[in-house]
C-alpha cells in the first residue's frame, strides 16, 4: 500500500514581518480579520449554543460564567445549576454540552417518574433545550 | 432571538474550491494539525462550517484562541447572512488570510454566530520529530 505524506503549507515567517491578506484565493474572503492579542468579547460570559446531541436542539442560548479555577476552566450555568470543567475554555464548553444533553435526554425519558425537584430541573431545561423534530 | 444552528461538521484545510454552478465544495488537504520546525509560524487556510437549525439574519465570527493560555488571537468573520430555511444546510466556506501562530501548542477555532457560541476544532502546531509524516 503506497502512503502519501501531506505537505506542509505554512511558511515560517521572521518575527515582526508583516502579513498580507492573499485577497486573490478561490473562496470568499473574509470580511473582517482582526489580529493580535485580543481582549476576550465578553470577558467571563458565553452565550451558548454548542449541542452535541444531533437529536436535541437549543430553544435559545444558555448564559454561562467561565473562569478559572485550580488551574481548570469552569463553564458554569447558574440557571440551571450546571457546570462543565477542563483545559481550556472549548474544552470546558464541551463537557457542560455533553452534561445538559445527557441530563435533558435521561429526564426526558424519565418524565413520569420524576420527583420534584428533578421535575423542576427538566422544566428549566425545556426552557432551552427541544428534541429536533424528525426531517 | 434567531434560531441557534447546529453545527454538523467544522474543519480546517489548505485550501476550498467552489464548483461554479452546483455550488459544491472541495476541501483539499483537511489538516488538524501544523508541523513547523520554528515558530511564529504564518499560514492561510480554509474554514469550513456546515450547519443546520438556522433560520434569519446572522454574522458569523470565529475567534482564533491559543488554548494554553486561553488568549485570543485572531478573530475573523462573515457579512451578514439570510437563512430561511430552517431544514436545509448552511455553508460556510471562508478563505482565511495569512495567520501567525506565535507559538507551540493548541489553538481552538471558535465558532460563533450571533454572539452564540456553536462549536470549535483545533489545530496543533508542533514540532516535527523524526515519527511525524506531515499534517494529519
Amino acid at each position: 500500500m503506497e502512503t502519501y505524506e501531506t505537505k506542509v503549507f505554512a511558511s515560517v515567517l521572521p518575527v515582526g514581518q508583516s502579513v498580507q491578506p492573499d485577497l486573490n484565493r478561490p473562496v470568499r474572503p473574509v470580511a473582517y480579520i482582526q489580529v493580535g492579542w485580543l481582549p476576550p468579547p465578553m470577558p467571563g460570559k458565553v452565550l451558548f449554543g454548542a449541542m452535541p446531541d444531533r437529536r436535541l436542539r437549543f430553544r435559545r442560548p444558555v448564559p454561562l460564567q467561565v473562569y478559572e479555577e485550580d488551574g481548570s476552566i469552569i463553564a458554569r450555568s447558574p440557571e440551571l445549576d450546571e457546570f462543565g470543567c477542563g483545559t481550556s475554555v472549548a474544552d470546558a464548553l464541551q463537557d457542560i454540552g455533553k452534561t445538559l444533553a445527557e441530563e435533558y435526554v435521561f429526564l426526558h425519558e424519565q418524565a413520569d417518574q420524576l420527583g420534584e425537584a428533578l421535575r423542576d430541573q427538566y422544566r428549566r431545561l425545556s426552557e432551552f433545550v427541544e428534541y429536533r423534530p424528525r426531517q | 432571538m434567531e434560531a441557534i444552528p447546529s453545527v454538523i461538521a467544522i474543519l480546517t484545510c489548505e485550501k476550498i474550491i467552489i464548483e461554479q454552478g452546483s455550488n459544491k465544495k472541495s476541501l483539499i488537504g483537511v489538516f488538524g494539525q501544523l508541523l513547523t520546525p520554528q515558530v511564529p509560524v504564518v499560514g492561510s487556510f480554509g474554514f469550513y462550517a456546515r450547519l443546520t437549525d438556522a433560520e434569519g439574519d446572522y454574522t458569523f465570527k470565529v475567534e482564533i484562541v491559543y488554548a494554553n493560555e486561553n488568549k485570543p488571537i485572531v478573530r475573523f468573520g462573515t457579512e451578514l447572512l439570510q437563512v430561511t430555511d430552517r431544514l436545509g444546510f448552511v455553508e460556510l466556506a471562508l478563505s482565511v488570510p495569512p495567520v501567525s501562530f506565535p507559538s507551540f501548542g493548541r489553538y481552538e477555532l471558535q465558532l460563533y454566530g450571533n454572539e452564540v457560541y456553536l462549536g470549535h476544532v483545533t489545530i496543533d502546531v508542533i514540532q516535527p520529530t523524526e515519527t511525524s509524516h506531515g499534517n494529519v
